[in-house]
């Protein structure tokens, strides 16, 4: 953490460089965290905020802010009110606390959903596809394949849903978030390399539909936390006694 | 154990999947075909279009889901925004409810290197300020 602040009457003053900037568009303001006197602290940031710049990779708008542009974030002596700050100083990290695990699992039916759509496909050409005089869908490596695609959406579903549930009720999904995201990100993984195998090939054709879902499904597990970072929760919760 | 959805998230459900059917599907091969056309390969759905949807789905009440009803948005709970969620996944566009006016349901940026590209739809930093 290089971006310093340092509390000055009403105005915590900014100092440092930050790296990435993702969804920025023309009334934008960013999530800044920084070093304060008790510890990481989040603030918003305005974009008139004076001694605030952006630099190296263009401001883009539209649905191309959606992607994290790898932009440099200068802070010169930017003064934040004391009103921006966001939560408590010192307690950045216990923000994310209460939605963090939430979004996991959301992040989790959205791999469901990919994976859905994937295996939609991949019945639609096992179907229409024939080789050597023989359609592909009696092939036992195509069935294979979509049997293997589908018991585990159906397990991931039955995941998310679960957690999702214990979120509702009030439950701490800290570690069935994390089992969520790590299981369905490679279930959805595994999905795609399935279909790409019974597409042999289309999948890289662009314009297709197919395309897009396999990159989606390559997408969705470098986004958020770190897979390993969901094993250490995992394991953590493992060796303090979790029986399963 | 009752693994049986309510009667309302089950309805909120076959709205999201109906308008994932119904309208976003069919408007695939069309966008998808014009980035493979255009050398820049961006694709964007014609201005009419998109207004046309985005109007349709606040009607629906899928704007938002996650979002608080104080804020502007439906407040859905965590299983009701899953349910949504797996249903708009299901095809390539992605709904962003955002403060720009423009390119709502949008499609990544389709350049070859960006498979990695992380540019799924927003969480919301509004989430932050619970």
């Amino acid at each position: 953490m290089t971006v310093k602040a340092v509390k000055q009457d009403r105005h915590y003053i900014l100092n440092g460089k930050k790296l990435s900037f993702s969804r920025e568009h023309e009334d934008y303001f960013g999530v800044v965290f920084a070093a304060a006197e008790k510890g990481v602290t989040c603030f918003l940031v305005d974009k008139d905020t004076p001694g605030f710049s952006v630099s190296a990779g263009e401001e883009a708008v539209g649905w191309q802010s959606l992607l994290r542009k790898p932009l440099s974030l200068f802070f010169e002596d930017c003064p934040v009110p004391v009103d921006n700050r966001l939560g408590e100083e010192g307690k950045a990290f216990h923000l994310g606390k209460r939605w963090l695990p939430q979004r996991r699992i959301v992040r989790g039916a959205r791999c469901v959903g990919i994976a859905s759509r994937l295996l939609e496909e991949a019945t639609v050409q096992a179907q229409s596809t024939e080789t050597f005089g023989r359609n592909i869908q009696d092939r036992p490596g195509v069935q294979a394949a979509l049997s293997e695609i589908a018991v585990n959406i159906h397990a991931a579903r039955l995941m998310v849903y679960e957690a999702a549930a214990m979120a509702d009720a009030g439950k701490s999904v800290w570690k069935e978030a994390a089992m969520v995201r790590l299981f369905t990100t490679r279930m959805v993984r595994a999905a795609a390399d399935h279909t790409a195998h019974i597409f042999n090939g289309p999948p890289y054709i662009d314009g297709l539909s197919v395309e897009r879902l396999c990159r989606h499904a390559l997408d969705i597990s470098f986004s958020e936390i770190a897979l390993d970072k969901q094993r250490h929760i995992i394991a953590a919760e493992v060796l303090k006694g979790l029986e399963v | 154990m009752d693994f049986e959805l309510s009667e309302e998230l089950k309805m909120i459900q076959s709205l999201a999947r109906d308008f994932v059917e119904g309208q976003l599907k069919p408007l695939e091969r069309e966008v998808l075909g014009r980035a493979a056309d255009l050398s820049d390969a961006r694709a964007y759905l014609p201005q009419v279009k998109e207004a046309g949807l985005v109007k349709m789905v606040k009607e629906l009440g899928l704007w938002g889901v996650g979002i608080p009803e104080e804020l502007g948005g439906v407040g859905l709970s965590a299983l009701g925004i899953c349910l949504v969620e797996e249903e708009l996944a299901k095809t390539v566009f992605s709904i962003v409810p955002r403060n720009s006016r423009e390119n709502t349901f949008s499609l990544p940026s389709p350049t070859r290197n960006a498979l990695t590209s992380p540019w799924w739809r927003t969480a919301l930093s509004l989430t932050l300020l619970e």
